[in-house]
């Protein structure tokens, strides 16, 4: 990646974020010193679950009405056949299928979907109304169809169909590279918190979680760590000093670099990492102190033990005095160009699991109403299979969930199962009817953002008429 | 005239060619008019990079796994080429065959458990003699990713024959490189290409494009049009330019149809295990023979599937930014971690031209291009990557990988005979960011381009890859997991008080009582004179908090704590953690 200084922001952050957004918009700054005018009352939590690797989407929501499937079913019957060969035979079986029912089937005339039996949980909040459906949401910048995405016409997202970038686009709006992503901008210049947990991560670092004054907290599912063994009597760290406060002071000094003048970049960058391992995991250490245990229990997987600490985390939201927060939770394994059939079952047993099991949670803390779960993924998958799997796409299908969601509704669309119609970018891979910028903006404007805001947060958002895809209470 | 020092190559014709550089050049440079590639700006003269035991210490922490007072004693005052040249006649450090003679001692119905293959490279990098080779092997292993997190745990040995590739072409040539890898069955499972059929049109299936797209994207070109510095290229508007699209990937997926494991039966492994650690063999039945386009290459129809990838690797070898962009991402893991457009410039320049001039003005490589002795030399012996720290630019130098760390550690105390096996933390070092050979996907632990957001080194433009695995949670289980070894509070499986990996401090302990001299063996040793002020004022504090009471019972425990304790405060100090 080269460092092309040309492309610093005009109004530069303290963090001096050179981005390479190029057309893809450039995140426009926000003065450091402007708090948003936006609602930012009570306490609002944004938790984004993304599937690493791009989830097919068409063997996630499927179709259900007779002609659609029997098209759908030949077309892939390379995976059909792997279905089939599974114990207890093929999931999906129209028999098997699991028939939405949402409050808009009339707008798709006689289409109808269903999800598969693995996705049972996550099809029961549906039902109740607290999990929408987003149909063919991607990256965009401005509205497109296929005539335009083969004459090269419209402006199209840079560096389509590659993970690391597309992964960077959901998150950024631009490929990787960016240093801005709008779930952190989203927490920025919150009046009244403390900046440190408004962005936390149980998934490692991303660039979704930062904005221009806020930095994410990792968070361990294992709970803040602290350094073992310091005073542990002669058996610690200090062996025979153990007892001497000055001794126990000089080491975590050392360890958080106090007071070192250094030059070097990479030096500084370290020991600011160290900085704030202990000083942020102390904090949260001590505002654990007073949580009081969930009887929800949680899937023992990755996932299910990330979205716990999420839950854990909320629960104690006053302790650390949060008003608004953004988390991200990941998980990976959708890149199925290979063993579909197995994979993608099993990583929705999983997830749908997982997310019930949230957001039982949230309804144990009484807070479903100010809690909102939502999907992403790098793309959905081609139609066209390579035998029994999938390659890269780019628009997909995904879920929000939560008590403030107007839910057993299909928003934006869900394109034939097909190819050759208006948003088939070729064998199947579906160019996006809704952009993420869109589906991000109706979330950002629960959250409390300003129309103004959110245009700031998201560049290409003027491109599309509908600024809010109206999913939210 | 000095005695050109014999290159080992089984082709005989690069090492005529080789001695025909070598004669031009100590024939004297230029002269007579005759062409030859020409030699690079000459490094540093004879003998500086071992003029002293710091730095002989600072080049051995970035061309092994870590100095030990052993080398720095033996190598400082010589001569650094004679040392580079000794590496690569050193033969490879192989796990296939450990690994193979493992599965076959094992009971019926048992596994190998997946923790071997990186406990077997654990050992080789504490302690094998191939030392820049393995450095080069996980180099490597960070670019052309295979991972054993997933199914491919259950196939060691499959692993094992990738690791091989890796270490027989380290100092090999990056066309062979690639060319191995394409028909390795750990790729082919990876990357999902073992039995990938062509397409059909009547059911419409296509063929699978993973490798298609992996191997231009992330181990040979990028996406974007470098210089030969490896800076982007733009287009009028200011733009960076992609080079390929995706009608390239589905053109190129089709070169990797019919690939199998050699057996009777295509796609299947059948009953010799063997072909699961031997190359993949071509099924003409499955190879696709429409015509292949991509990157403005056609190869023709009906094209059989060997010579079909031997045509698309050349196509993709020779593009432009298959110097660029490997240079770069190779000095990223061994010595810079946002090296200088001038610095990538250099070494792509030995990677194309398949040479590099040593100090001693010896020739290393054949003068092929890919030749990557010349561009391991060429990295190693760059003056950017051997500028003194006290003058070099705030933005030199390069984080030390979490993991390498605790092999630095296992070396610099002299363990000569490890087990990695016996240690239960060696099993996963997840919690620190990242375990050898386990990346979580096939874009590695972290990304070559990472800028770390909010950072210093953000501030100045420049990339941070170790910097996207360091956060609250990996440092402190860093500090702990390194601690857990320092103090050998580490779980070994055996009752073995010598089994597992394990230091031997008595260099340590006999000075421990004189802080100052503990302090500057250790920083010789660990950081090669990188510690600041502070670091060494505080530990020498901490001296004062744990007297040696000399002549008492207490006195070995005094000493023993006070050099543990040097280390905890040294290994965790910026001064170690980023490599100058």
């Amino acid at each position: 990646m080269s460092m092309n200084r040309r492309r610093f922001l005009s109004s530069a952050s303290s963090a001096g974020a050179v981005s390479f957004a190029g057309s893809a918009g450039l995140l426009t700054a926000l003065g450091n010193s402007k708090a948003y005018a936006a609602d930012m009352s009570g306490y609002k939590a944004l938790v984004c679950l993304f599937f690493f690797g791009g989830q097919d989407a068409h063997d996630t929501v499927l179709p259900f009405d007779q002609s659609s499937y029997d098209g759908y079913a030949a077309l892939r019957s390379g995976l059909f056949s792997d279905y089939a060969a599974q114990a207890g035979g093929s999931s999906r079986e129209r028999a098997r299928l699991r028939e939405l029912a949402p409050t808009n089937a009339a707008e798709f005339g006689g289409r109808q979907f269903a999800l598969p039996e693995a996705l049972d949980p996550l099809k029961a909040l549906f039902d109740s109304g607290n999990a929408a459906i987003i149909g063919n949401v991607g990256p965009l910048i401005e509205p497109m169809v296929r005539s335009d995405f083969n004459q090269g016409i419209k402006t199209q997202p840079q560096r389509l169909f590659s993970h690391n970038d597309q992964q960077s686009t959901w998150m950024s709006s631009s490929p990787e590279g960016e240093t801005l992503g709008w779930g952190g901008r989203l927490v920025d210049n919150i009046a009244g918190q403390t900046p440190i947990f408004s962005a936390i991560s149980t998934f490692g670092n991303t660039v979704f979680l930062s904005g221009q004054t806020t930095t994410q907290f990792a968070l361990s599912t294992s709970g803040p760590p602290e350094v073992s063994r310091l005073r542990n009597n002669n058996n610690g760290l200090l062996g025979p000093a153990s007892g001497s406060d000055a001794a126990a002071q000089l080491l975590i000094d050392q360890y958080k670099d106090v007071r070192a003048i250094r030059s070097n970049l990479y030096e500084k960058d370290s020991a600011a990492v160290a900085e704030r391992a202990f000083s942020s995991n102390e904090a949260y250490r001590g505002a654990l102190d007073n949580a009081v245990a969930l009887e929800t229990a949680f899937p023992s997987s990755r996932l299910g033990a990330q979205l716990g600490a999420v839950a854990e985390a909320i629960s104690i939201r006053g302790s650390l005095n949060m008003s608004r927060q953004v988390f991200f939770v990941g998980m990976g394994g959708f890149d199925t160009h290979d063993n579909q059939a197995e994979d993608l079952t099993l990583l929705h047993t999983d997830y749908a699991a997982s997310i019930a099991a949230f957001y039982a949670a949230t309804q144990e803390l009484g807070i479903e109403n100010d809690v909102t779960l939502f999907t992403g993924s790098d793309f959905g998958r081609s139609l066209v299979g390579n035998g029994n799997g999938t390659d890269h796409g780019w628009g997909a299908h995904h879920f929000v969930v939560g008590g403030a969601v107007n839910g057993n509704h299909i928003y934006g669309d869900i394109p034939p199962y097909a190819t050759g119609h208006a948003h088939d970018a070729g064998n199947g891979r579906l160019i996006p009817n809704v952009s993420v910028e869109q589906y991000a903006a109706t979330l950002g404007k629960w959250y409390g953002l300003t129309d103004t805001e959110l245009t700031s947060v998201f560049p290409s958002l003027v491109n599309f008429a509908q600024k809010d895809l109206g999913f939210m209470v | 005239m000095r005695h050109l020092a014999a290159h080992k190559n089984s082709r005989s014709l690069r090492s005529l060619f080789t001695l025909y550089i070598a004669a031009i050049l100590l024939a004297g440079c230029g002269g007579g008019g005759v062409s030859a590639p020409q030699p690079q700006p000459q490094p540093p003269t004879v003998s500086s990079v071992f003029n002293s035991d710091v730095k002989t210490s600072r080049f051995l922490g970035k061309a092994t796994f870590g100095a030990t007072l052993t080398d720095i004693n033996s190598l400082t005052g010589t001569e650094v080429s004679n040392w580079i040249k000794g590496e690569f006649n050193k033969p490879a450090t192989h796990y296939l065959p450990v690994i193979i003679t493992e599965i076959q001692a094992l009971a019926d119905g048992d596994r190998l458990p997946n923790r071997r293959i990186s406990d077997h490279f654990f050992d080789a990098a504490i302690s094998a003699n191939d030392q820049l080779r393995q450095r080069v092997v996980l180099a490597l292993s960070e670019i052309i990713v295979v991972s054993n997190g997933g199914q491919l745990g259950n196939n060691p040995a499959t692993m094992a024959h990738y690791m091989d590739i890796l270490s027989d072409q380290a100092f090999g040539n990056y066309r062979d490189l690639l060319e191995d890898i394409t028909y390795s069955p750990a790729m082919g499972f990876y990357l999902t290409y073992i039995a990938n059929q062509k397409g059909d049109p009547e059911t419409g299936r296509v063929p699978d494009e993973n490798y298609a797209r992996e191997l231009m994207q992330l181990f040979t070109l990028g996406l974007l049009e470098l210089n030969l510095d490896g800076t982007h290229k733009l287009d009028d508007q200011g733009e960076p330019i992609e080079i390929f699209n995706n009608s390239d990937i589905t053109g190129l997926a089709k070169v990797f149809t019919g690939l199998s494991y050699e057996n009777n039966d295509f796609g299947q492994r059948g009953n010799d295990r063997s072909a699961t650690y031997r190359p993949l063999v071509v099924f003409s039945a499955q190879h696709s023979q429409l015509e292949k386009a991509f990157l403005g290459t056609t190869i023709p129809a009906n094209t059989n599937g060997r010579r079909s990838i031997d045509q698309a690797l050349d196509a993709i070898f020779q593009h432009g930014n298959m110097a660029p962009f490997l240079s770069r991402q190779l000095i990223q893991r061994l010595t810079a971690s946002s090296p200088s457009p001038a610095y990538v410039q250099r070494v792509s320049r030995s990677f194309e031209e398949g040479t590099f001039v040593l100090p001693d003005r010896s020739v290393v490589g054949t003068g092929e291009r890919g030749d990557m002795q010349a561009t391991i030399a060429a990295i190693l012996l760059d003056a950017d990557a051997l500028q003194d720290p006290a003058t070099a630019p705030a933005e030199s130098g390069k984080i030390r990988e979490p993991m390498v760390r605790i092999i630095n550690w296992a070396r610099a105390f002299n363990e000569t005979t490890p087990n990695a096996h016996d240690e239960r933390l060696l099993g996963n070092l997840s919690t620190i960011g990242q375990h050898p050979f386990r990346s979580p996907s096939v874009f590695n632990f972290f990304r070559p381009g990472f800028i770390a957001p909010g950072s210093e080194t953000a501030a100045a433009g420049l990339t941070a890859p170790e910097l996207q695995i360091m956060n609250e949670s990996s440092s402190i289980a860093y500090i702990n997991t390194i601690n857990a070894f320092i103090y050998e509070r580490a779980n070994n499986y055996s009752d073995d008080p010598e089994g597992g990996v394990n230091p031997d401090y008595r260099g340590e302990t006999a000075i421990a009582h004189d802080g100052a001299a503990l302090i500057n063996r250790l920083d010789l040793i660990l950081t090669g004179g990188s510690l600041n002020a502070e670091t060494r004022a505080r530990i020498l504090s901490m001296m004062d908090q744990v007297p040696v009471r000399a002549g008492t019972n207490d006195e070995a425990a005094d000493r023993l704590a006070r050099v543990r304790l040097t280390i905890t405060m040294v290994m965790t100090a910026p001064g170690y953690l980023v490599q100058r």
